[in-house]
């Protein structure tokens, strides 16, 4: 048993696409992070900013008369408002950002990675037509089955954390040079680390559902190939057709795991003794516990269907 | 009790279109311990499909199968240790090197680099280990797969066609492994529809035709039993000479030129004598040896015309 994964550890490392996919994805986020930094460091014009406001603040961009009537006069709120730091380069990298930017800008790089992981990492060898041998020196099935799954996800997950560590690393470094803490909550490195932690397991869960997909199909191809039809067409087909199905689908239940948030349906609104309208509840269609029970289902079912299936078929 | 048993195997496959192919029809064999052992038979006679059922890779339709005394499938893991095998083309990763191929299965048998290099080298391919698979040729390809059968330092090792696409330089090399390894009291199942390799190495043979036993045995007694063995002589007169055997009450029979004459090869001197002394000299006499490929294909036709 030992050895057996022994030797699939071996075979997940010795795969090219592991390492090329690694090596890609840490330059493309050294190398995007890099090119922000740059932008943002290279106008430090807080002295443009300054001028306009002080132009603002001298009735040259409008005159105090014809300030909205939101400002109510107040010309500094009205100059403050329109005279952005931003507008003038000076916008900087928050430290405090990173949670929302791992959760909605690169989770779902992340999980991709993921699919590819463990697609590859079961139909390379049917597409190579290495099975026949590796069940010639072990032909328990359920073990070997087993066995590729588990080695699966613990490269899924060493994978999958690393590279967040590593943007983490970087984006850390980008702060440094061009950004700032401010506004950093003091928990945010628990923060993190229970984010990560939930990118890694939902990239993990689907790499389960690709490598089962790959093993009952018995090709990497034909599993990509079905599960991204599957997830983008289908599910994005019956989600808009269906509400009800919503906390049924896979990137649905994604979604609210990574971004422990619940699901949530039609706001339910009624009016006021003065009329105004008045927020009462809103529908929660799928709670963070139901996402993972619904990711856990996926996972299981699917497992549970390749591992007949690869216990039943011949090989040839 | 045989290292390989196998009773009644059958193995039906359904083809994509309907309908169902045979592939194997209550197959009996026995394989004993120690030396060469053929596995004969045309191409679709189920010889690899019986293979694939020995290691647990198809699911036969009926019958029982045993290996180093173990039931197949249910207790294969128990004994697998011990048996190295190729089924047709090796299959191993093209982009890895022949080593990092053997290095994977020797975690899986618990094997050290040590016995990586052993193997590597008893099949020539020390050398080459840290190339990818993709740049070996087929004959590499397949001393690569034999010295993954080998890496177990297995007591039966069941090869299928191991000779397939090597050049006859690298045929004679497989042929004298193959002799070594039995002789080293290993048991070597070899299947082959290649039968001067088989004739060449094994000490017993089973010829099998559209998935059925035609006959199993020691190498000498399936020539055997082929046909009776005789006698050819060759006479000016073949015509003249038959009728004087036939009067001498010796079977004979007219094969072109030559006479094929029921006698056994101890009783030349009756032939040359009956012929003799009917004024008929023989110019050549010799035993009517019948090879394995003379055996094989008239096994093989007579089971074909009889189903």
């Amino acid at each position: 048993m030992i050895g057996l994964v022994r030797a699939e550890l071996l075979r997940a490392w010795s795969r090219r696409v592991v390492r090329v996919l690694a090596v890609a994805v840490a330059i493309s986020i050294f190398v995007s992070l890099a090119i922000a930094t740059y932008n943002t460091s290279r106008h430090p014009n807080g002295e443009a900013y300054e001028t306009a406001r002080q132009a603002c603040l001298d009735g040259q961009l409008v005159p105090a008369s014809e300030i909205p009537r939101r400002y109510h006069g107040d010309l500094a709120a009205y100059c403050a408002d329109r005279i952005r730091p931003e507008y003038y380069g000076a916008s900087r990298w928050r430290w405090a950002d990173l949670p929302d930017a791992l959760t909605s800008g690169t989770s779902s790089i992340v999980v991709l990675l993921g699919v590819l992981l463990g697609a590859t990492l079961a139909g390379a060898d049917w597409t190579a037509g290495t099975m026949g041998t590796l069940l010639t020196w072990e032909p328990r099935r359920i073990r070997v089955h087993l066995v590729r799954l588990l080695v699966t996800v613990a490269v899924i997950l060493v994978f999958t954390v690393g590279l967040q560590a590593f943007l983490i690393g970087v984006y850390r470094v980008a702060i440094a040079i061009s950004g700032t803490t401010a506004g950093t909550p003091p928990d945010m490195g628990w923060h993190l680390v229970q984010i990560v932690a939930r990118v890694a397991a939902v990239a993990a869960a689907f790499g389960v559902v690709a490598h089962a997909v790959a093993t009952i199909g018995r090709s990497t191809v034909a599993a990509l190939g079905v599960l991204f039809g599957y997830l983008i067409v289908i599910e994005g087909f019956l989600a808009g057709l269906w509400t009800a199905i919503q906390p049924r689908l896979l990137i649905r239940a994604a979604e609210v795991v990574i971004s422990h948030q619940p699901l949530v349906g039609r706001t339910v609104v009624t009016t006021g003794p003065n009329g105004d309208a008045i927020v009462q509840s809103q529908e929660v269609l799928l709670s963070v516990t139901g996402a993972w029970v619904v990711l856990a289902a996926w996972v299981l079912v699917l497992t549970a269907a390749a591992l007949l299936v690869f216990r039943a078929r011949d090989v040839n | 009790m045989g290292v390989i048993e196998v009773e009644g195997l059958r193995k039906e496959y359904r083809r994509l279109r309907g309908g169902r192919t045979m592939a194997v029809d209550g197959l009996d064999l026995d394989v004993p311990e120690g030396g060469v052992f053929g596995f004969l038979g045309p191409n679709g006679a189920g010889k690899t499909t019986t293979i694939r059922c020995l290691l647990g890779l198809v699911r036969p339709g009926g019958g029982r199968t045993r290996l180093l005394g173990a039931e197949v499938p249910g207790r294969l893991g128990d004994v697998i240790a011990g048996v190295g095998s190729i089924v047709e083309q090796p299959a191993l990763f093209p982009r890895f090197s022949g080593r990092r191929n053997l290095q994977i299965l020797a975690r899986i048998g618990g094997r050290d680099e040590a016995a990586i290099d052993r193997v590597l080298e008893r099949v020539g391919l020390a050398d080459r280990a840290r190339d990818a698979v993709r740049t070996y040729s087929l004959g590499m390809k397949q001393r690569l797969g034999i010295a993954a059968a080998l890496l177990k330092d297995p007591s039966l090792l069941i090869l299928d066609e191991p000779a397939n696409g090597l050049d006859p330089a690298g045929i004679v090399e497989v042929r004298e492994l193959i002799r070594s390894l039995g002789d080293e009291g290993r048991t070597v199942f070899v299947s082959s529809h290649i039968l001067s390799e088989v004739e060449q190495t094994a000490d017993r043979v089973a010829i099998v035709a559209r998935g059925k036993l035609i006959t199993q045995g020691p190498v000498a007694e399936v020539l055997s039993a082929g046909r009776a063995r005789g006698m050819l002589a060759r006479v000016a007169d073949p015509v003249a000479g038959s009728r004087a055997l036939a009067e001498a009450g010796i079977g004979v029979a007219v094969d072109g030129e030559v006479l094929r004459i029921d006698l056994a090869p101890d009783q030349g001197e009756r032939i040359t004598r009956t012929l003799a002394e009917r004024g008929l000299f023989v110019s050549e006499l010799r035993p009517d040896e019948v090879d394995l490929e003379t055996v094989f294909l008239e096994l093989t036709r007579e089971e074909g015309s009889a189903s």
